[in-house]
């Protein structure tokens, strides 16, 4: 009992000069702290679009890497999104503007707009480095991508295409931009899948331009001309969501989970867009740490969504 | 050696830790209050700089302006002044980052030096153009005045970016102080609460100690009052001086009690001396008795008195009247001897027994000695122990006359005085030396076993059993002769 008060009476003021010490301290260096070991390296990541299902996923996994990464490696990421969805314009501008601000990684989307690429290109000369996401840009000197392989994935479409329908269906293709060249890649894989199967007749690749009532349109339109519908990006998707799919005897798609829960999609490409997001900061951390990426080109896994497979795959 | 702490030291130490804490706080209290004044004033000097940053870049796009849109080439000298203008708020700024690194702050910083590239680049190109007559290449001119109102604008939207994350940054920073002065008020509050309690408990026990040992000395005094045997020792484990005083304060009981019980064990021996030797007499006294019961027990008494009667008889039918008479004394002197050792006797008794021996004696020595009696009337019923003065007159005769074939004289006087009964018996002998007389009372009082003056001790100690100390006995050297008085107190006649 004695030795407990002895105690107590050691503890108590001990604890309160700690505990005020502690305070102190944290008030005046609890923020602001930055690796000592590393210079701050400014990193802006351009997204072209928030929605719920696709990019916010992907800025979900840079977010989850930059909390474990970035204290250690001194990286300050910093999103913009552009405005108006999948707008170039604006986006090039935003680009324009990390190029003044000189900063150290600028992550995009790629596309194929020539502006857009000059850009990035003056990005490249002033020593930025540029990481291209979900999208690649063509024939683009030295970078890194990270994302899905696209003809992968449209082959895999196709041949989910030519099983479910035996070998014989109607098909109209809904893409999103003719610039995007992940999208024509997508393609590519998915006629190589379908040509051998001569009763795969293609209707007609339409463009929904990435605008919900735009797909509906062209969804409803060609609903009487063909008995498949094949969505070679997700805004698409909208359209059979709203109206349950029943225009079609076999619609496909990517990354519209939903439409497969709810049967309207007989099933999707599933691509890892937390991991794409994920490995941008990784990938940078490494090459803060050893001087350059893993590879220069990192593809993220790919799986094919049905009804029968969603719990199993979405947990 | 044990170290104590001074009540008033325990009181000081109290005040000084209330002191210190109070001093604490206030230092913490003013370092807090200084720490966030001195956090909004850097906030708004960082804000200050931001300003002036963005009013020097906007300085420098109006010269571009000037420059350029009126092609006035006169302003060109004034550039160089802005652009340093803006250089020197810049370094300001990027020492902000440096020191505190802001993502927005950084990227407009950036910006600008983007800008001034690009006004540099324009500047230069606008002096080609001035200094070629005004006929260089329009189209590259304009492209490069567009790149730069570009890159302004991005300045612009930069400094917005800026302001906004500092307007964030300063309500954050505001909530964040709210927070932080609600805490170390809360914790202030709570160290000033332990604190003061731990001072108020640490006084109130220190009083209470004091009290506490304060009852303790009252109760060990008073237990001191009633019996010190009883006394407890105090026990204070105060660490002042109340515990030094108690320890002195034990170490005196130990020394008083321990005296005390010397002096009653002392005490005790002494009783148990007195015991004993009155036991000692007792056992002489008895052994004495048993002595004469032996030889009594070894002549039958009765057949002795009858048989001297009878030969006194005989010697008076045969007219041997003076043999006669002498048997009779003799039996009569034995008589008493024998009937009253263990008795009191009058001093009529005594002075009557005397006589007899004193006709003994006289048959024996036939007349070298003379005896004189001179009783008062007044002591003859004195009641004493038996067989006093006929030592006396015997140890008179054998010790004081012996060498004296005639003269000799023997004198014994009785008489009250003072409420005492002096008995002297005197005689013209030899007498006794001083160092005899020394010795002889030093016989009496040692009780040592010395085998001289065996009759005289026997004397004083049946009297002094008698009359416990109120005996004197007295010799005196009369030189010639020697004097022995005994005085007895009158009132023990009657034992």
């Amino acid at each position: 009992m004695k030795n407990l008060k002895t105690f107590l009476k050691i503890l108590i003021p001990a604890a309160a000069v700690v505990l005020l010490i502690g305070i102190a301290f944290d008030i005046l260096h609890g923020s602001g702290d930055t690796a000592d070991e590393y210079s701050i390296t400014r990193v802006s990541v351009i997204l072209p679009h928030k929605d719920d299902g696709y990019w916010n996923l992907v800025a979900e996994g840079i977010e989850e890497a930059e909390a474990e990464l970035a204290s250690e490696y001194n990286i300050d990421i910093n999103i913009l999104i552009s405005k108006v969805n999948y707008d170039i314009d604006q986006m090039t501008e935003l680009l324009k503007q990390q190029v003044a601000a000189k900063v150290d990684y600028i992550v995009v989307q790629g596309n194929e707009d020539e502006e857009f690429r000059e850009v990035l290109l003056q990005a490249m000369e002033e020593g930025i480095q540029v990481i291209c996401v979900d999208t690649d840009i063509s024939d683009f000197p030295e970078h890194l991508y990270i994302g899905t392989d696209q003809y992968e994935a449209g082959k895999l479409i196709g041949e989910e295409l030519v099983k479910l329908s035996g070998g014989a269906a109607k098909v109209v293709v809904m893409s999103g931009e003719e610039q995007y060249q992940n999208l024509q890649e997508r393609l590519t894989g998915f006629l190589d899948a379908t040509k051998t199967s001569p009763d795969i007749e293609l209707v007609e690749v339409v463009y929904d331009y990435y605008d919900g009532l735009k797909a509906m349109r062209l969804y409803q339109e060609y609903a009487g001309d063909a008995d498949a519908m094949v969505f070679l990006e997700g805004t698409g998707a909208v359209a059979p969501i709203a109206t349950g799919g029943n225009e079609y005897e076999y619609v496909l798609g990517f990354d519209a989970n939903e439409g497969v829960q709810s049967g309207a999609l007989d099933g999707i490409v599933k691509q890892d867009t937390n991991l794409m997001g994920r490995l941008v900061v990784e990938e940078i951390a490494r090459r803060i740490e050893t001087g350059s990426y893993s590879s220069d080109e990192i593809f993220t896994d790919i799986i094919w969504l049905t009804a029968e497979n969603y719990d199993e795959v979405m947990g | 050696m044990k170290r104590f702490r001074s009540v008033i030291s325990k009181y000081v130490l109290g005040y000084v830790a209330v002191g210190v804490f109070a001093v604490f706080f206030l230092i913490t209290s003013v370092f807090m209050n200084g720490y966030v004044s001195e956090r909004y004033e850097a906030e708004i000097a960082e804000l200050g700089s931001i300003s002036e940053l963005e009013a020097a870049a906007n300085d420098l796009y109006e010269e571009i302006d000037l420059i350029y849109l009126y092609l006035s080439d006169t302003e060109i000298g004034n550039y160089d002044e802005k652009k340093q203008a803006v250089t020197g708020l810049l370094a300001e700024t990027q020492r902000q980052v440096e020191a505190k690194f802001v993502r927005e702050m950084a990227d407009t910083n950036s910006t600008i030096e983007t800008y001034i590239e690009k006004c540099d680049e324009l500047i230069a190109q606008l002096e080609i153009y001035f200094d070629s007559d005004k006929t260089s290449d329009y189209d590259v001119l304009e492209s490069m005045y567009n790149e730069q109102q570009e890159v302004y604008s991005y300045v612009v939207d930069g400094f917005q970016g800026v302001y906004s994350v500092r307007l964030n940054s300063l309500s954050e920073m505001e909530k964040q102080m709210n927070r932080f002065q609600m805490k170390i008020t809360l914790l202030e509050a709570i160290c000033l609460i332990i604190a003061i309690g731990g001072c108020f408990a640490y006084l109130v026990r220190t009083v209470r100690e004091i009290a506490s040992s304060i009852a303790i000395m009252m109760s060990g005094v008073s237990a001191i009052k009633e019996d010190v045997f009883q006394a407890e020792p105090l026990t204070i484990h105060s660490n002042d001086e109340f515990e030094e005083f108690a320890n002195a304060f034990n170490e005196m009981i130990r020394v008083i009690q321990d005296q005390m019980k010397r002096i009653e064990e002392d005490a005790n021996v002494k009783e148990r001396l007195g015991a004993m030797e009155i036991e000692n007499l007792k056992m002489f006294s008895d052994l004495q008795k048993s002595h004469l019961d032996f030889l009594q027990s070894r002549i039958n008494p009765h057949f002795l008195f009858n048989t001297l009667n009878m030969i006194a008889s005989m010697a008076r039918i045969e007219n041997a009247d003076q043999s006669a008479e002498m048997m009779e004394t003799t039996a009569s002197f034995l008589r008493y001897n024998l009937d009253n050792i263990s008795k009191t006797v009058t001093l009529a008794q005594e002075i009557e027994n005397l006589k007899d021996y004193v006709a003994i004696q006289e048959y024996r020595y036939g007349g070298r000695y003379r005896y004189d009696f001179q009783v008062d009337e007044n002591c003859m019923d004195f009641q004493m122990p038996c067989m006093i003065l006929q030592p006396l007159v015997e140890n008179a005769i054998q010790h004081g006359l012996a060498m004296k074939l005639s003269g000799g004289y023997v004198q014994v006087k009785c008489y009250l005085m003072s409420n005492r009964v002096f008995l002297e018996v005197t005689d013209n002998g030899v007498g006794m030396t001083k160092e005899q007389i020394a010795e002889t009372y030093k016989d009496f009082y040692e009780n040592n076993s010395s085998t001289t003056h065996i009759g005289l001790r026997n004397i004083y100690k049946r009297l002094e059993l008698f009359y416990k100390e109120d005996v004197q006995f007295e010799l005196n050297n009369m030189e010639p002769g020697l004097e022995i008085t005994i005085t007895l107190p009158w009132e023990g006649r009657s034992l």
